[in-house]
């Protein structure tokens, strides 16, 4: 029987279809901490690379617990498993779980290591120095808010 | 740019301009529309008709199972301007495939049954009522409460009725108590069967598990409860206490050969011992004993649990009409041809699912692969086309050996395997196929309903 790749979709739509009322919220609340997150940043710096790895790291912190309690969370266990079939269909879902958390986690973590310090005034207009062949030209001052969203 | 196309475009920036989206606007919204379109017609969002076929033809499905379900779905879709009319008195909806997992504790009840209302769709007439008899030579069947139907296609897709009183002493009733189990037909039967289980796999004694001769719906389904009880009693540390029985009715355990082989030589090796040729004749749940009729005469064993399967046929509506097959090997069956499940006497007669009289395939994979056929070829007979889609008998059987571990086995009217993935072996117990019955079929089974796949 062989299975379209709009069929394998609409069977994984199905199987979702009962956890939606925990993943749409979770989507929505990681979209609004990302929006969040870029409100309060205004007139900071903001970090991703620290909030990169903790995410990564949770989700290898993931990838480890779904590989060692997948097979008895399936209420099966891992002497039942044989071949490399299901070694690598563990494997795979274990990466799937640990990619998912690791992307929920994200906007969390920016919030708890990705927020710098305030920029000063002369470092912004530093920043904002116009290149040399168009010094010449008027620079107007600007607020705090623009270069800062521009660099988002 | 020509000066009429300048002219139309000022036009359409003067219209959106009224509307108050800038160029930019207009664009974001086409590609989310593009997008939008794309998800509607692959069917994902919505399985709306993409090329519709246009007809006033009137249209009975008789049955509201997977098959009738999914034949309304795709029927409703694919044409456009017909009557359809769905008739089956049932509300609620069983998930069938289910009811060993239930039957031995791995599941709860409530994860078999849904609604029909939810899966018909907007369209269709529903009459909830059973149909009492088949009139095929005028093109109508007749209801319970005598109504008639009036069809130019008909779909007979009510599935199979159990022969419970076939075996005497037998009745639903019994289910549940005093050692009888059936995981068939119902989920509280298979609900009640887990009562007796779970009481038999903490006390032992000598465990009964039957099959009754003829076709039946999931073939493999008494095959599983034995397994999975006696799995049960590992995980329990109870097996010693127990004395464990297959009495199939012949000399076979499964219709595929390959299948037959390892099952012949794995119930031994787990202490299940196989009785060949005895179908269960009588039961007295009193006595606690049950009386098999052997090819040597009647032989009557006690027992402590029994798993008994009664015997099955087409509804008697449907045996005892025109449309049931005349001569034997599927006598009282549709009588369908077994490729294109078009009647082989009534042309504008279709068949979907358990009712049809074909050597294999009374499961939901069957259903799956049979109703797409049923109905590609009743929309080409509507069209006055020479029907083109071929059933190969595909049916699957995920065949829990253990609780985390089942072999899924499939394959065609020739016996042949079929895998529909390759990297998976049929010959093998693995832990995929365990996942996939446990967690993944129930939504290939509702896309299925849905049309989608």
């Amino acid at each position: 029987m062989a299975f379209s790749f709009v069929g394998i979709l609409a069977v994984v739509l199905e199987f979702f279809r009962g956890w939606l009322w925990v993943l749409v919220p979770l989507v929505i609340l990681d979209l609004v901490l990302l929006g969040l997150f870029f409100k309060r940043t205004v007139g900071r710096r903001r970090k991703f690379s620290l909030p990169f790895k903790s995410s990564l790291g949770f989700g290898v912190f993931t990838f480890v617990m779904a590989l060692i309690t997948l097979p008895g969370i399936t209420r099966s266990s891992w002497e039942m498993l044989s071949g490399a079939v299901d070694y690598l269909a563990l494997i795979g879902a274990s990466v799937g779980f640990g990619v998912l958390f690791a992307i929920l986690s994200f906007p969390v973590m920016l919030h708890l290591v990705g927020i710098g310090a305030k920029v000063k005034p002369e470092q912004q207009a530093t920043r904002q120095t116009p290149p040399p062949a168009q010094k010449d030209s008027p620079t107007e001052p600007q607020g705090t808010a623009e270069p800062q969203q521009s660099q988002g | 740019m020509s000066q009429k196309d300048k002219h139309i475009q000022s036009a359409v920036q003067r219209a959106l301009g009224n509307e108050g989206l800038s160029r930019r606007d207009f664009l974001r919204l086409s590609g989310g529309g593009a997008l939008l379109a794309g998800a509607a017609s692959s069917g994902l969002l919505y399985p709306g008709a993409a090329r519709a076929v246009p007809t006033n033809a009137r249209i009975v499905i008789v049955g509201a199972g997977a098959a009738g379900l999914s034949c309304a779905t795709r029927l409703s879709r694919e044409l456009d301007g017909a009557q359809i009319t769905l008739i089956d008195r049932r509300e609620e909806h069983y998930y069938q495939p289910g009811f060993t997992l239930v039957g031995t504790g791995v599941w709860g009840v409530a994860k078999t049954t849904d609604k029909n209302s939810r899966y018909i769709p907007s369209g269709v007439s529903w009459i909830q009522d059973m149909v009492a008899e088949y009139d095929p030579d005028n093109n109508r069947v007749i209801t319970d409460d005598g109504r008639t139907v009036e069809y130019d296609y008909l779909m007979v897709a009510t599935g199979l009725q159990i022969n419970y009183t076939d075996i005497e002493g037998m009745s639903t009733d019994l289910i549940g108590q005093r050692g009888v189990g059936c995981v068939y037909d119902r989920p509280d039967h298979a609900q009640r069967t887990w009562g007796v289980i779970d009481h038999f796999v903490d006390n032992g004694g000598v465990g009964l598990f039957t099959r009754p001769p003829g076709a039946i719906k999931c073939a493999g389904a008494p095959l599983k409860v034995t397994m999975l009880t006696e799995s049960r009693m590992k995980e329990r540390g109870t097996r010693d206490r127990a004395e464990m029985h297959y009495l199939p009715p012949g000399a076979g355990l499964f219709s595929q050969p390959d299948a037959d082989d390892f099952l012949s030589k794995h119930f031994p090796e787990r202490g299940i011992e196989i009785h060949w040729d005895h179908p269960l004749r009588a039961i007295d749940p009193d006595a606690k004993t049950a009386t098999f009729a052997t090819p040597l005469g009647d032989e009557t064993l006690d027992y402590d649990f029994i798993h008994v399967v009664p015997p099955m046929s087409a509804p008697d509506s449907l045996r005892e009409s025109e449309l049931a097959a005349q001569e034997a090997p599927f006598q009282g069956w549709l009588e369908v041809d077994r490729h294109t499940l078009q009647h082989n006497r009534y042309p504008n007669v279709f068949g979907a699912g358990d009712i049809n009289g074909v050597p294999i395939g009374k499961t939901a994979a069957s259903v799956k692969s049979q109703v797409p056929v049923a109905v590609e070829n009743m929309i080409q007979a509507i069209q006055g086309r020479e029907n083109s889609a071929r059933y190969d008998g595909y049916t699957s059987c995920p065949l829990i050996t253990e609780l985390g571990k089942a072999i899924l086995v499939e394959f065609d009217y020739d016996l042949n395997m079929k895998p529909s993935f390759p990297f998976i072996s049929p010959y093998e117990e693995h832990w995929v196929p365990w996942v996939m019955k446990d967690r993944l079929l129930l939504a290939a089974y509702r896309a299925m309903l849905r049309g989608r796949i």
